[in-house]
C-alpha cells in the first residue's frame, strides 16, 4: 500500500472523529448513535472493500497506518485514542465484513464517559469481552506480577512456573490428545434459566452483603468505602428504575445492628438527602404500593426537611405526597419556614398533602388556618375541613363566616354544622354571623344554608333562635313582607333539626291562631311532613 | 475478632497518593534534565533547581520506602512498584522521557542510598548531545555512579511473547498464583496491591488458553501447593476448574472471566486470619471458628471496597462470598441467595481442597474426592451442577 493509499483511511477516521464527537455530546440519546455513526461506517466499509484488512497503531493522540499518521486529535481525555491507549490498547485491526454494531461497540469503549452512564471496566477488558468479530486489537502484555509485586512475593514467578511445568510434563505426555471442542453439558434453555444475568438481583445481593459486613462489624477501616459502594448501587438501581430492589436494601439499612451501624446509616442518610437523588426516588415511587419511599424517608436525617418540602410537588399521587409531607412534618424543626411558605403559597396538592400528613389535630388546624391566607381559592377550600379539628377550630371556622369569598363562607358554615364536638360554640358563631347586618346582603341560598347549618347542629340556643324567628318575625318598613322571608329561612333551619321539638314548633305554626301568611304555613306543613318522616325513619339531628 | 480485623486496617507509612505525586514529579524532572542536557553543559545553573527538586523527591521516597526505584514496564512508569498515572497535559513530557530513556537502553533507575549531587551531574552527562556510547548498570563505565544504578535489559529478556502456547499456559498460571499470594500478603499488612486490571488480563489469558486447549488447560489443576503456600495455588486451581466448568456449560466468554476472577479472590478473606491459626492442627476453638466463618465476608469486603458496581465486580464479590455459604442453612440461620457463579466455585473449591494435601490431612485421589462430593457431602452442592462435575474433571482421570 503506497502513501496515497492511506488517504481513504485518513478520511474514514476523520469521519469517525466527527461521529464520536456527536455521540459524546448526545451520549444519552443511545438510539441515535447508529445513525451518527453511519457516515464513518460507510467510509470504513469503503476502505475495506478495497483491502481485506488494515491495522492502525494507536498512540495517545494519533493513529498511524503503515507508519503514516492517518488521524490526530488534541491530547485530551475525551478523545478517541486517549482511554484505549491509557489502558494498554496499542493497535486496532479492521477486517472486511465489519458490521455497524461492531463499530458502535468500539466507539462506546473508546469514549471517556460511558454512553449509558453505567459503571465500566478497563478498555482492554471491555474489548476482550466484546469479542468483536471484525475488529481486532493488540494490547501491552499487561501484567508483570514480579515487577508489580516486588520483593514481597513468597515465591517468584519462575519458581511457580517451574513447578507447574513439572506437573504438566508429568501429566501431558507425548500421547496426550487435545480435544478442541468438548460438547456443552447444558442446552441453551437450561443456561438461560440458571444464569439469567440479572443485574438487579446481583445488585440487591451485593447491597445486602455490604449490610451484612457492617451488621457483623467486619467493615473496619473500609466502612466509608463500603458506604460509597452501597450508595453507588442505590444510584445505579435508581438509574435502571428498580424501586423494589432499592426498597429491600434501604429497609435493611434501617435494621442493621452493630457498632458501625449508626455511622453507616448516617452516611447513607446524607446521600439519600441529596436533592437530585430524592427527586429521582419520588419519581420512581409512582405506584401507591411502592415500598421505596417509606424505606427511603425513614432514613433521612432530621435536617432533611427543606429538601423534602421542595420535592413535595413531584409526587405523582396523593398517597406519595402525603408520605413526603409526613416526613417533612416529622422534621419540622428544620423546615418550619419552608412548610409555612408551602402552605401559604403552594398549590392545592402540596397543601392537601401537608394537611393529610398532619396526624395531630391541633397541628392540622394550625396548618389549615395558615392555608386560608393562600391566595388560591381552591387551597382555602381544601384547608377549611381541616379547621374542624377542635374547639379552637370552631372559632377559626366562625371567623371565616365573615370571609369575602362566598365559597369560603358557605364551606365554613357547612363545616360548623357538622361540628358535633362543640355544638353550642358552633351555633354561637353561626348565630353571630346571622345577626350581622351583612347577613341581609347575602343571597337567599347562602342565608338558607346558614339557617340549615344552625338547625342541623340541634342545639338549644340554635332552636330558640330559629323558633323565635319563626314566631316573631322582625317587622320591615313595609309590614310583614320582609319578616316572611326570615320566617321561611327559620322553617328551613327547623326542618333540618329533625327533632320532636322542631316538629312541635312547625305544627304549632300551622295553627290559624298564629296568623302566619299562607307561604309560611305551606312551608311549615311541608317541613313538618319531612321532619315527621325523618323521625319515623330514625333520623334525628 | 478485633485482632483479626486490625490486619486490614493498619495505616500505610507512605500513602499511595504521595508516592504517585513524587513519582510523577521525578519523571517530569528527569525529562527536564534530559531536554536541557542537549543544550547546556552539566555545570550550567539551569540544572540547579531541577536537581534540587529531584534530590528532595528521591530523599522523600528513600525516607518512606527505603528505596528509590523508577522502572519502565511496557508503556508505564513504576515508582517503588507503584504504577504512575499521568493526566493528558503531562503525557507528552512522559512519553518524551520514556523514549529518551528507552532509546539509551535504560529501563529503570534505582538507588538504595541518597545519591550525591555528582551522580545527578553524571546523569546529565549521559544525556548530553555527545552522550555515552556504552551504558552499564552504573552508567558510564568510565565514570560510574556512586549510588544510582541503571536497569539495562537485553532485547531478549523483556517479554515472553515469543514463548509457545504451552509455555504461556504455565506462565499465566504462575502469574495467577503469585497474584493471589501477593494480594493476601499485602492485605495482611495493608500494603500496595497489584492493580485489578492486571488480574483481569491474567484471567483473560486463562480463558483464551482454555478455549484453545481445554484438556491441557485442566491439567494445570494438578499443580498442588506445598505446606506453606496453599492459598495462591488453591485459588489458581479453582480458577482453572471454574473456567473449565463454565466452558463445559457453554457460558459466555465474559461469564467465564467472571468465574476466573471470582476464583482468584474467593479466599482473600484469609488475609484477616493469622497464618498460625490457619496452620493449626486439630479441632479449632470457638474464636478460631468464628474467625474462619467471617473470612468470606472479608473477601467480599476486600473486593467491594474498590467501590466498583459494574456487573463483573459485583459477580466477583458475590461469588467470592457466596461460594462459602451453606446451600441448606443450619438451624436458625436465614436462607441466603447463591448465584450460579457461587455454586460453581463452591464445587471447584471443594474438589481442589480435597485433592490437595494439607498439614492436617493427606490429599484424596481424584476418584475419592468425587465419591465424597457426590455421596457424603452431596447436600452441600447444587444438585444439577454436582452431577456434572465428573464429566467436567474427567480429563484429570484420563491423564
Amino acid at each position: 500500500m503506497g502513501a496515497t493509499d492511506n488517504t481513504d483511511v485518513r478520511e474514514a477516521f476523520a469521519s469517525l472523529a466527527r461521529s464520536i464527537k456527536r455521540i459524546s455530546v448526545y451520549r444519552h440519546a443511545g438510539e441515535q448513535h447508529r445513525s451518527y455513526l453511519e457516515p464513518a461506517f460507510l467510509a470504513l466499509h469503503d476502505v475495506l472493500s478495497r483491502r481485506s484488512s488494515f491495522t492502525v497503531a494507536l498512540e495517545s493522540s494519533a493513529l498511524r497506518c503503515q507508519d503514516e499518521v492517518v488521524y490526530t486529535e488534541p491530547l485530551r481525555e475525551s478523545g478517541f485514542c486517549f482511554r484505549m491507549h491509557r489502558d494498554g490498547v496499542r493497535s486496532l485491526t479492521f477486517r472486511r465484513g465489519l458490521a455497524q454494531d461492531d463499530l458502535l461497540a468500539l466507539v462506546r469503549v473508546a469514549v471517556a464517559e460511558p454512553v449509558d452512564g453505567s459503571p465500566r471496566e478497563d478498555a482492554v477488558t471491555e474489548l476482550w469481552k466484546l469479542d468483536l468479530k471484525h475488529i481486532g486489537y493488540a494490547a501491552i502484555s499487561g501484567y508483570r506480577m514480579d515487577a508489580a509485586g516486588g520483593d514481597v512475593l513468597p515465591k517468584s514467578i519462575a519458581e511457580v512456573t517451574a513447578r507447574a511445568q513439572q506437573t504438566m510434563e508429568q501429566c501431558v505426555g507425548d500421547t496426550f490428545i487435545e480435544a478442541s471442542n468438548l460438547p456443552p453439558l447444558w442446552p441453551a434453555a437450561q443456561r438461560a434459566l440458571r444464569d439469567p444475568q440479572d443485574w438487579t438481583a446481583l445488585a440487591r445481593r451485593a447491597a445486602l452483603t455490604i449490610l451484612r459486613i457492617v451488621d457483623q462489624e467486619h467493615a473496619g477501616w473500609d466502612l466509608e468505602a463500603l458506604e460509597e459502594a452501597f450508595s453507588r448501587l442505590i444510584d445505579e438501581m435508581a438509574a435502571r428504575g428498580e424501586p423494589q430492589a432499592m426498597a429491600v436494601a434501604l429497609d435493611r439499612v434501617r435494621k442493621i445492628e452493630g457498632a458501625q451501624a449508626k455511622d453507616f446509616r448516617a452516611a447513607v442518610a446524607r446521600d439519600l438527602a441529596d436533592p437530585t437523588r430524592l427527586e429521582r426516588a419520588v419519581k420512581l415511587s409512582a405506584g401507591e404500593r411502592s415500598q421505596l419511599l417509606p424505606a427511603w424517608l425513614a432514613l433521612l436525617p432530621p435536617e432533611a426537611g427543606p429538601v423534602l418540602v421542595s420535592v413535595l410537588s413531584l409526587g405523582s399521587t396523593a398517597a406519595v405526597r402525603e408520605l413526603i409531607g409526613g416526613a417533612a412534618l416529622a422534621r419540622l424543626s428544620s423546615c418550619a419556614d419552608e412548610i409555612d411558605a408551602a402552605i401559604r403559597q403552594g398549590p392545592v396538592p402540596v397543601v392537601q398533602a401537608l394537611l393529610a400528613a398532619a396526624t395531630d389535630p391541633g397541628r392540622r388546624a394550625e396548618l389549615a388556618l395558615a392555608a386560608t391566607s393562600n391566595p388560591d381559592q381552591a387551597v382555602k377550600l381544601v384547608a377549611i375541613p381541616s379547621l374542624a379539628a377542635n374547639e379552637h377550630g370552631a372559632r377559626l371556622l366562625g371567623g371565616l363566616l365573615a370571609n369575602p369569598s362566598r365559597e369560603v363562607r358557605t364551606l365554613a358554615a357547612e363545616m360548623l354544622s357538622g361540628f358535633a364536638a362543640v355544638p353550642e360554640t358552633s351555633a354561637a358563631h353561626l348565630m353571630a354571623a346571622m345577626s350581622r347586618p351583612q347577613f341581609a346582603t347575602l343571597d337567599r341560598e347562602e342565608q338558607a344554608l346558614l339557617c340549615r347549618a344552625l338547625g342541623k347542629l340541634g342545639t338549644t340556643s340554635g332552636f330558640s333562635y330559629l323558633f323565635e324567628r319563626l314566631s316573631r318575625p322582625p317587622k320591615g318598613m313595609f309590614g310583614r313582607r320582609k319578616g316572611e322571608g326570615e320566617q321561611l329561612l327559620a322553617v328551613q333551619g327547623l326542618a333540618e333539626e329533625v327533632s320532636q321539638r322542631s316538629l312541635r314548633a312547625l305544627e304549632e305554626a300551622l295553627l290559624p291562631s298564629r296568623g302566619h301568611g299562607p307561604a309560611v304555613v305551606a312551608a311549615c306543613r311541608a317541613a313538618a311532613q319531612h321532619v315527621r318522616a325523618a323521625i319515623r325513619g330514625g333520623r334525628t339531628a | 475478632m478485633n485482632d483479626f480485623k486490625d490486619v486490614f486496617d493498619r495505616r500505610q507509612s507512605t500513602t499511595r497518593e504521595r508516592r504517585q505525586e513524587l513519582g510523577a514529579q521525578i519523571v517530569i524532572g528527569l525529562n527536564a534534565l534530559m531536554r536541557n542536557a542537549r543544550s547546556y553543559a552539566e555545570d550550567n545553573a539551569v540544572f540547579a533547581p531541577v536537581m534540587d527538586a529531584l534530590e528532595k523527591e528521591i530523599f522523600s521516597l528513600l525516607d518512606s520506602d527505603g528505596i528509590f526505584e523508577l522502572e519502565i514496564v511496557d508503556d508505564a512508569f513504576y515508582v517503588n512498584r507503584q504504577a504512575l498515572r499521568f493526566d493528558a497535559m503531562t503525557l507528552p513530557l512522559v512519553e518524551s522521557a520514556r523514549t529518551e530513556l528507552r532509546g539509551r537502553g535504560i529501563h529503570g533507575i534505582k538507588s538504595v542510598a541518597m545519591p550525591p549531587r555528582s551522580d545527578l551531574r553524571l546523569l546529565i552527562r549521559i544525556f548530553a548531545a555527545h552522550g555515552v556510547l556504552e551504558m552499564g548498570a552504573r552508567g558510564d563505565p568510565g565514570k560510574p555512579f556512586s549510588a544510582l544504578t541503571f536497569k539495562v535489559l537485553g532485547a531478549t529478556g523483556e517479554t515472553d511473547a515469543s514463548a509457545d502456547r504451552s509455555a504461556r499456559l504455565v506462565t499465566v498460571y504462575a502469574h495467577a498464583v503469585c497474584f493471589v499470594d501477593h494480594t493476601i500478603q499485602q492485605l495482611r499488612v495493608s500494603g500496595e496491591l497489584i492493580p485489578l486490571w492486571a488480574a483481569s488480563r491474567v484471567v483473560q489469558d486463562l480463558v483464551d488458553l482454555q478455549r484453545a486447549m481445554p484438556r491441557r488447560f485442566l491439567q494445570l489443576a494438578r499443580t498442588k501447593a506445598e505446606s506453606d503456600d496453599y492459598w495462591g495455588f488453591h485459588a489458581a486451581n479453582v480458577a482453572v476448574l471454574a473456567i473449565s466448568f463454565g466452558a463445559r456449560l457453554d457460558l459466555a466468554k465474559r461469564r467465564r472471566h467472571d468465574l476466573g476472577m471470582a476464583a482468584l479472590f474467593h479466599d482473600v478473606g484469609m488475609a484477616a486470619i493469622p497464618a498460625a491459626l490457619l496452620e493449626r492442627q486439630g479441632k479449632l476453638d470457638a474464636r478460631a471458628q468464628s474467625a474462619l466463618k467471617a473470612s468470606p465476608l472479608y473477601a467480599a469486603r476486600a473486593i467491594l471496597r474498590d467501590r466498583e458496581v459494574h456487573p463483573a465486580a459485583l459477580e466477583r464479590a458475590l461469588a467470592a462470598y457466596e461460594c462459602h455459604l451453606e446451600l441448606i442453612p443450619k438451624d436458625g440461620e436465614a436462607l441466603q441467595e447463591i448465584g450460579l457463579a457461587g455454586r460453581i466455585l463452591s464445587i471447584c473449591e471443594s474438589y481442589d481442597a480435597l485433592t490437595t494435601p494439607r498439614p492436617f490431612r493427606p490429599a484424596r485421589t481424584h476418584l475419592e474426592a468425587l465419591r465424597v462430593m457426590t455421596t457424603e457431602e452431596v447436600f452441600r452442592y447444587d444438585p444439577e451442577l454436582i452431577d456434572l462435575l465428573p464429566k467436567v474433571v474427567e480429563p484429570l482421570l484420563d491423564a
